[in-house]
């Protein structure tokens, strides 16, 4: 029997006028593991994460998730059958409490359930805990991280997708998501992670695609990606 | 003391109403990103409806319902005919499309209708005035107050509240991650719309209370009103519209006091210049409004 991937992307291309910001990505995520997609900035790793959550249009190509098409459904639609992104930086709604926060992130789902993966995500990080009552906006860059992915653990999402979780986060902080992100792995959820920090998102990840100029130039498990110092070359140059 | 009393409840009443349609063009403004220009129409159409439920012989509770949920429902309907199509258009497309929104309302009205005034004679309780010792105050003036506490009291507990209201102000904040959590946005909209619309129909049945008629043109002033409100007050939260309302209520009774007969025609122009030498040093509005918008 095959299992059909959680994720796969089959030549998607993202346009936004007359510049093709994702230029035919294929790819896919298999339930149970990490994967991380490199780039620099401007590769076009954002798009191609808009475009699977549907707050871009796809241009050409096929987005399936759980072996069923989604291309071109509403962002509504698929966080409902369990995909979810947490967005690049601090997209908490800062004007809101931090329980008011994890409620909508929970928005979808029965009343129960939501008060039980509640307790769940204040176990798990009990820093949102001790903020609880407190506006997100008066947290720290990485409370706010914390309080992004708790958020987005709120609906259960079989795929969770992060946009730079270690971005413009002190080192210890850094070491801290990506430890927690591992730790999620292992209690089932599948993960989609996008980023510039190369070491450290290798380090806890399966497999390992690197996106440039919007195209794929390399796949492979994560271990030889590390290996490969001629990668690490190209790709510090992209990003200089 | 009788002065000040007077004074208050004048100032109050009218700042009440303008808050309320400050508070709606404040919150289409902050989910939608534009101010809807056809948000003063929603009073006349609450004044048309009523006018044919007197009509209708409705008794007058029912006349009064039936006019705020239309200025409701008109609200949702002008977004999803006009405001959905352009969803993803700029500031100014959307702009443009309300002005021309409104002016579509005008004549639709004058030739369907009449371009002159119709009566809508609300019940004399709503008209009339009680005696608090020496002090003559007016019932709708008493009764606006009253109406519009209690319309931002239930405004506050469904925006901190409930899983909507809390939705609304994400989306104000960032809409693409609001979606994010599953939250529909066409829901979102839609709500915000209808949320207006009440609360344009609220202040609607106060004012065609006192003026006991409705024409097509008739929410120019109150409209004007409402968006100077709202910009005074800035739309970063819901109290700016608020203090922005009662700050025009105020304004506007103090000259109507002070000025002598014959300079009374120039109390809006001197309102309008202090509001304008006002936004010269505090150009974002008391309470700021939020620039930094991701759509």
């Amino acid at each position: 029997m095959t299992v059909s991937p959680m994720l796969q992307l089959d030549q998607i291309i993202v346009r936004y006028g007359a510049i093709m910001a994702v230029q035919g990505v294929s790819c896919e995520v298999r339930e149970g593991e990490i994967i991380v997609l490199l780039g620099a900035n401007g590769a076009g790793k954002s798009s191609l994460l808009r475009a699977i959550l549907g707050l871009t249009p796809v241009d050409s190509g096929r987005v399936w998730f759980q072996g069923q098409d989604v291309t071109g459904w509403r962002t509504e639609a698929l966080v409902r059958e369990g995909l979810t992104l947490t967005p690049e930086g601090r997209n908490v709604f800062q004007s809101l409490t931090v329980k008011e926060n994890l409620r909508l992130g929970g928005a979808t789902m029965a009343r129960e359930q939501a008060v039980e993966t509640l307790e769940r995500m204040l176990e798990q990080f009990p820093i949102l805990r001790e903020r609880y009552d407190q506006l997100a906006g008066t947290l720290s860059g990485g409370e706010q991280q914390m309080l992004a992915i708790a958020r987005s653990l709120m609906s259960s999402p079989k795929l969770l997708i992060l946009d730079e979780p270690s971005l413009g986060l002190a080192p210890v902080i850094i070491e801290e998501v990506f430890s927690l992100l591992s730790d999620l792995r292992d209690q089932g959820t599948t993960i989609m992670l996008v980023e510039q920090n190369v070491a450290q998102s290798l380090a806890i990840a399966d497999r390992a695609y690197l996106l440039e100029l919007g195209r794929i130039q390399r796949e492979g498990p994560a271990a030889s990606f590390l290996e490969d110092l001629n990668l690490h070359e190209i790709y510090l140059g992209g990003e200089g | 003391m009788e002065n000040i009393l007077q004074f208050a409840v004048n100032a109050l009443s009218l700042g009440g109403v303008y808050a309320m349609l400050a508070i709606g063009i404040a919150l289409i403004y902050s989910v939608m990103g534009f101010l809807n220009i056809a948000h003063g129409d929603l009073l006349t159409l609450c004044g048309y409806a009523m006018f044919f439920c007197i009509g209708f012989g409705l008794p007058w509770p029912l006349v009064i319902i039936v006019g705020v949920l239309a200025a409701g429902a008109a609200s949702v309907a002008m977004e999803q005919v006009a405001f959905k199509p352009l969803r993803s258009a700029s500031f100014d497309t959307l702009l443009l499309t309300s002005f021309a929104l409104s002016a579509a309302i005008h004549v639709v009205l004058q030739i369907s209708i009449s371009a002159r005034p119709k009566p809508v004679p609300l019940p004399s309780f709503l008209t009339g005035s009680y005696k608090l010792g020496d002090i003559v105050i007016g019932t709708g003036q008493t009764l606006s107050i009253a109406v519009a506490l209690t319309s931002m009291v239930g405004l506050t507990y469904f925006l901190r509240r409930t899983t909507m209201g809390l939705a609304m102000q994400a989306a104000a904040q960032d809409f693409d991650t609001t979606r994010l959590m599953g939250i529909q946005a066409n829901r979102v909209i839609s709500s915000a719309f209808f949320i207006a619309g009440i609360l344009a129909g609220i202040a609607g049945v106060l004012i065609i209370a006192q003026r006991g008629s409705v024409d097509p043109l008739m929410a120019m002033n109150p409209l004007i009103k409402g968006l100077i409100a709202a910009i005074i007050g800035g739309t970063g939260s819901l109290y700016g519209p608020v203090i922005g309302g009662i700050i025009l209520g105020v304004l506007e009774t103090i000259f109507q006091t002070v000025l002598p007969g014959e300079a009374l025609l120039f109390r809006d122009p001197l309102v309008l210049s202090l509001l304008v030498a006002f936004l010269l040093v505090a150009p974002n509005g008391l309470t700021g409004t939020r620039v930094e918008r991701s759509r």
